[in-house]
C-alpha cells in the first residue's frame, strides 16, 4: 500500500524510472522519462571478446619493443585498474547484499535451513567434481594401484582455513581484501539486524540504503564490462603465446573434457530437477558465462549473476541476495577441476607416482585449497605453491602452472559461476523460494535488478 | 502519434484515468523499454490523486510528451499552490 512519498519514489525507482517534482512559475510538475530501450548485452561482449582477440592478434604483428611496451605500460595497468575498482566495490557489496539478504530472509529458521542446505551444495559440488575428474583421470594418466603414501600432516591447511576465516580487526578484512573475512563479518551483522530487527529500525534503514547505493554502482561499473572485456582478452595475448600454449595441448583436453563432463552433468541434473529444457537453462545462463569466461573475475560477474538468478531463472531475490555472494567464495568447482588436472598432469610430466592414497589426498586437498583461492583472476596462482608442497610435485612444476593459473582462469570462473546458478536454482526449488513462469519463459523478466 | 504534444484535463477521477491511458499510449508506441504499467500508473495515479485532494477536482492540469535528448518525455503539470506531497517528495527524489 502507498503511503507517502517515499513509497512513490521507491517505485518509480524500482521501474527504473527517476521522476522529477518541480514547482516553476506557478506550477506543479512531474516529469517522468521511461528508459529507452536496451541493446541485448550480450552483442557489446561478443564484439569486445572478438575486437580483443583482433587486436592482440595485430599487436602480435608490431615489433617487440613496441609490444612489450604496449603490454606493460598500458594493457596490463589498466586491466589491473579495473579489477582494482571492481574488487573496491565487490568487498562492499558482497558484505552489504550479504547483510542484507540474511535480514531478508526474515527468521532465524529459514536462515539456518537456507544457509545449511546452501553451503552443502557449495561445497559437495567441489568433492562431487573432484571425484568425477580422478575417475575420468584413469583415462588420461598413470595411476599405480597402489595405497603407498607418504602423507604430510593433512590438519594444518584445514586448520589454517578455519582460522583464517576470523578477521583481527573489523577493517583488516576489507583493507586486505578477505573475502572469507568479509563473508564472516556479513553473516554475523547480518544475523545480528535479524535477531535484533525491529529494536534496531534505523540501523536496518541504513543497510538497506547502503545496499542499494552499491548495487546501484556496481551496475554503472558493469557498463563498462565490454571495454574490460576487451581489456582482459587483449592482456591475455600479450601473456601468453601460441606456441607456450601448444605445449600444453594434453592438459588443456583433459580440462576441457572434464569441463564438458562436468557441464552436461549440472545441466542434465538441473534440467530433470528443474523440469526445463537444456536449450532454455544454456540460453538463460549464457550471459552470466560469457561476462565470466572473458573476465575471469567473480567480482565482475557477481552483478550479471544475480540479474539472472533473479530475473532468468525466477530465483526468490531474498535467496539469490544470500546465495550468490556465499557462492563466490563457496562455489569453487572451477578451481578445483583446474587445480586437480594441473597437479595429476605434472605429477605424470615430472614423474611423481600417482596411486590410490595421492588420489585422495589430493581431492582433499584441492578442495579445501579450492575454496581458499581469491576471487580474483589469476587468484589461483596464489595456492598453487602450497598445493604442489603438499602433493610432492617439483618447483619446476610451477612456473608451467602458474601460466595456466592465468590462461585457465576464465574455465574456473566459468564453472564456478555456472555452479553457483545450478544450486542456487536447486535450493530454491527445494524451499519453494522459484518462479517457475519465469524460469520456463523464454525472454528474461524485464526490471529485476 | 506526434513527437510533442499537449493536452488538457480536469483533476477528476476521469481526467486521472484519461492521463493514465496517454501514458500507456505513450509507452506503448515509443521505443521505450517494457515496464511494468499498472506499478507506473499507480504511482503517478497516487500522484494525481494527492494533487486533487490539495487542489481541486476543478483544477485543469496538462499531460505533456515531448523529447529530449532523443528520450521520451512525460510531463504532468498542475499549476496552482505547491502541493505538500510534492515537497516531501521533493526530499526524497
Amino acid at each position: 500500500m502507498i503511503t507517502g512519498g517515499n513509497a512513490v519514489t521507491t517505485l518509480f525507482t524500482d521501474l527504473g524510472i527517476s521522476p522529477s517534482f518541480q514547482y516553476v512559475n506557478g506550477e506543479n510538475q512531474l516529469t517522468i522519462m521511461p528508459k529507452r530501450k536496451k541493446v541485448n548485452p550480450l552483442i557489446p561482449m561478443l564484439i569486445a571478446v572478438a575486437a580483443g582477440i583482433l587486436a592482440g592478434f595485430l599487436c602480435g604483428l608490431l615489433p617487440k619493443e613496441i609490444s612489450t611496451g604496449l603490454a606493460d605500460g598500458v594493457i596490463t595497468p589498466l586491466f589491473d585498474t579495473f579489477v582494482g575498482v571492481l574488487v573496491t566495490f565487490a568487498l562492499p557489496m558482497m558484505f552489504l547484499s550479504l547483510m542484507w539478504g540474511i535480514y531478508s530472509i526474515g527468521d532465524l529458521a529459514t536462515l539456518g535451513s537456507l544457509g545449511k542446505g546452501l553451503l552443502g551444495r557449495y561445497i559437495g559440488r567441489i568433492f562431487f567434481s573432484l571425484v568425477i575428474c580422478a575417475a575420468v583421470s584413469a583415462l588420461f594418466f598413470r595411476i599405480v594401484p597402489t595405497f603407498n603414501a607418504e602423507v604430510d600432516n593433512l590438519f594444518d591447511p584445514a586448520f589454517s582455513f578455519i582460522l583464517g576465516i576470523f578477521p583481527s580487526n573489523i577493517v583488516a578484512p576489507f583493507s586486505e581484501g578477505n573475502v572469507l573475512q568479509v563473508i564472516f563479518l556479513a553473516v554475523i551483522f547480518g544475523i545480528a539486524l535479524l535477531v535484533l530487527n525491529k529494536k534496531v529500525p534505523e540501523c536496518v534503514k541504513v543497510a538497506g540504503q547502503l545496499n542499494s547505493i552499491v548495487l546501484l554502482i556496481m551496475e554503472w561499473i558493469t557498463r563498462l564490462l565490454p571495454v574490460f572485456i576487451f581489456i582482459s582478452v587483449l592482456n591475455l595475448s600479450f601473456k601468453v603465446s601460441w606456441a607456450e600454449l601448444a605445449t600444453l595441448w594434453q592438459l588443456f583436453a583433459n580440462i576441457g573434457i572434464y569441463a564438458v563432463i562436468l557441464l552436461l552433468l549440472m545441466l542434465i541434473a538441473s534440467s530433470v530437477r528443474l523440469k526445463v529444457s537444456i536449450g532454455t537453462l544454456i540460453k538463460k545462463l549464457l550471459p552470466t558465462s560469457i561476462v565470466a569466461s572473458a573476465t575471469s573475475s567473480s567480482a565482475a560477474t557477481f552483478s550479471t549473476t544475480l540479474k539472472t538468478c533473479r530475473g532468468a531463472l525466477g530465483i526468490d531475490d531474498k535467496l539469490a541476495f544470500f546465495g550468490v555472494p556465499l557462492g563466490i567464495v563457496f562455489s569453487r568447482s572451477g578451481v578445483a577441476v583446474v587445480m586437480f588436472c594441473t597437479a595429476i598432469c605434472m605429477a605424470n610430466r615430472y614423474g611423481v607416482e600417482v596411486n590410490f592414497a595421492w588420489l585422495i589426498l589430493a581431492i582433499i586437498v584441492t578442495g579445501i585449497m579450492a575454496i581458499v583461492v581469491p576471487p580474483i583472476p589469476g587468484g589461483v596462482t596464489v595456492v598453487f605453491s602450497l598445493l604442489f608442497l603438499y602433493l610432492g610435485l617439483p618447483s619446476e612444476a610451477l612456473t608451467v602452472a602458474i601460466i595456466l593459473g592465468v590462461v585457465l582462469d576464465f574455465i574456473m570462473t566459468f564453472m564456478n559461476m555456472v555452479a553457483i546458478q545450478a544450486d542456487l536454482a536447486a535450493t530454491a526449488k527445494k524451499a519453494k523460494m522459484i518462479d517457475y513462469d519465469v524460469l520456463r519463459c523464454d525472454t528474461p523478466k524485464k526490471n529485476r535488478r | 502519434m506526434p513527437e510533442s504534444s499537449s493536452q488538457s484535463f480536469p483533476l477528476t477521477g476521469d481526467g486521472i484515468h484519461e492521463v493514465l491511458s496517454l501514458i500507456e499510449s505513450t509507452i506503448c508506441t515509443t521505443k521505450s523499454e517494457t515496464i511494468s504499467l499498472p506499478e507506473l500508473q499507480a504511482s503517478v495515479g497516487f500522484v494525481l490523486y494527492q494533487w486533487q485532494k490539495e487542489l481541486g477536482e476543478e483544477q485543469i492540469c496538462s499531460f505533456r510528451r515531448g523529447k529530449r535528448l532523443l528520450h521520451t518525455v512525460i510531463t504532468i503539470v498542475a499549476p496552482g499552490k505547491k502541493s505538500v506531497s510534492l515537497k516531501r517528495m521533493q526530499t526524497t527524489v
